[in-house]
C-alpha cells in the first residue's frame, strides 16, 4: 500500500532577507509545515509576523520544534540547562508542536552560555549521559516525540562510521527519532571518504522523521599533507546536487518520514541571485518530495 | 549524571579550542591533561582539518555565561 509523501517545509528565522525570500512561497501556498527554533524565542516574544505563522501552523498539525543549545552530550549537567528545559516546556505550552528535535553533541561545558555542537566520543559514559538527558527533554515535551540531529562535524573517520549506531543507542531508550540532516551526512561523507548512499544506510533511518537540506561552503585546511579541502555546514550556500540525490535516495527507506525542511541563515541571502537560487532549490525538494513513492512495508 | 573523564575532555577540549591557533597547539595542548585512554586515543585519531573548523566553530559561537543577560 503506497503512503502520502511527507510534508515539505521551511526553517523559519526573523532576519528580513530570509523573510522576504520566504515570502512569495508561503503566499503561494508551498509551504505545508515550518520549524522554529524554540530558543529563540527564550529571551522574548518573536516577531508579529512570526506568532502569525507559528499559530496558522500549530492550528494545521504542521508546527515543528528545533532546539540549539540544550547540549544533549554535556557531560556535566549545568544550571543553565536546567533552566533551558524550564524555558523549553514553557514555549512547548504555547502551541501544539509535532515533535522536539535537538542536535547530536555538547555545546556547553560549565561557564559557557552558548556554544557550538561539538563531537563526543562513543564511549559508554556518553551513552548513559545522553540518554538521560533525553529523557529530560522528553519529560518537558510531554506527548511529542523528541528525537536528535545527526552531527555535521566528525573528528575522525572513526567517527563517522560509528555516528548511526551511537545515536541508535541514544535513541532507543525513549523510542526517539533520528532528525536525518543530509547536508550534514554529505559533509561527513565527503570529509572522511564514505559513499554518502552507504553512510545513509548506515544510519537508523526506520526511526527518521524528519530531513533537513541545505547548504554550506568549503574550507581549505593546511594540513602535514598539504593543503586539503573540507565541506563546512555553514547553511549559506544552494543545496549541492549530491544532497538532492540523496533526497530522492533516503525517502523510500525512511517509512516513519513525516516532514522535511529547508533551511537556511539569516542574512547570508546578498544578491538576487541568491534569492532566486534559494527559491528553485526549494522548489527543486518540493517537487523531489511530493512525487516520492513510499510503501507501508 | 555526571562522568568526570568525559567532563575533563570536553572541559580541555573547549579551552584548548579556544586558546590555539593550531590543530598542533590544540593537541599539546591536550596532552598535559590526564585523560582516559580511550579519551586519549579519541584525540589522537582526530583529522587536523576537524581540529581547525571546531577552532573556527568555537571562536565564533562560544560566549561565556557572564557575557548574555538571563532570559
Amino acid at each position: 500500500m503506497r503512503r502520502a509523501p511527507p510534508k515539505i517545509g521551511l526553517s523559519v528565522l526573523p532576519e528580513d532577507d530570509l523573510r522576504l525570500a520566504q515570502l512569495p512561497l508561503f503566499a503561494g501556498g508551498r509551504v505545508e509545515a515550518i520549524e522554529w527554533t524554540l530558543d529563540a524565542e527564550f529571551a522574548g516574544a518573536p516577531p508579529g509576523w512570526i506568532e502569525g505563522l507559528l499559530d496558522h501552523y500549530a492550528s494545521a498539525g504542521a508546527l515543528y520544534a528545533h532546539g540549539v543549545q540544550f547540549s544533549p552530550l554535556s557531560a556535566r549537567f549545568e544550571p543553565r540547562q536546567a533552566e533551558w528545559l524550564r524555558l523549553a516546556e514553557r514555549a512547548l505550552g504555547k502551541r501544539r508542536y509535532q515533535h522536539v528535535s535537538e542536535h547530536f553533541g555538547f555545546t556547553t561545558v560549565p561557564g559557557l552560555a552558548r556554544g557550538t555542537p561539538l563531537p563526543v566520543p562513543f564511549v559508554a559514559g556518553a551513552v548513559a549521559i545522553g540518554r538521560e538527558r533525553l529523557q529530560s527533554l522528553q519529560d518537558v515535551a510531554g506527548n511529542a516525540p523528541v528525537g536528535l540531529e545527526n552531527l555535521a562535524l566528525a573528528m575522525s573517520r572513526e567517527d563517522v562510521l560509528v555516528h548511526g549506531e551511537f545515536l541508535e543507542q541514544l535513541l532507543d531508550p525513549i523510542n526517539g527519532f533520528l532528525l536525518l540532516d543530509l547536508h550534514n551526512l554529505y559533509c561527513q561523507a565527503q570529509n572522511f571518504a564514505v559513499a554518502p548512499d552507504q553512510l545513509a544506510l548506515a544510519m537508523p533511518l526506520e526511526r527518521v522523521r524528519e530531513v533537513h537540506l541545505s547548504g554550506g561552503s568549503w574550507s581549505t585546511v593546511q594540513t602535514p599533507d598539504g593543503p586539503r579541502p573540507f565541506r563546512r555546514d555553514t547553511h549559506d550556500g544552494a543545496i549541492p546536487e549530491e544532497v538532492f540525490a540523496l533526497l530522492a535516495f533516503v525517502i523510500p527507506r525512511c517509512p516513519r518520514l513525516e516532514v522535511v525542511f529547508v533551511e537556511r541563515l539569516g542574512n547570508t541571502l546578498t544578491t538576487p541571485h541568491d534569492v532566486a537560487r534559494y527559491r528553485a532549490d526549494y522548489e527543486r525538494a518540493r517537487s523531489i518530495v511530493v512525487t516520492s513513492e513510499r510503501s507501508d512495508g | 549524571m555526571d562522568d568526570a573523564e568525559l567532563a575533563a575532555l570536553q572541559a580541555a577540549l573547549v579551552a584548548a579550542l579556544g586558546r590555539a591557533g593550531s590543530p598542533e597547539e590544540v593537541l599539546a595542548l591536550l596532552a598535559e591533561v590526564p585523560l582516559a585512554a580511550s579519551l586519549r586515543q579519541w584525540i589522537a585519531a582526530s583529522d587536523p582539518r576537524a581540529i581547525e573548523t571546531a577552532i573556527e566553530l568555537v571562536g565564533r559561537w562560544t560566549e561565556p555565561l557572564d557575557a548574555i543577560p538571563p532570559a
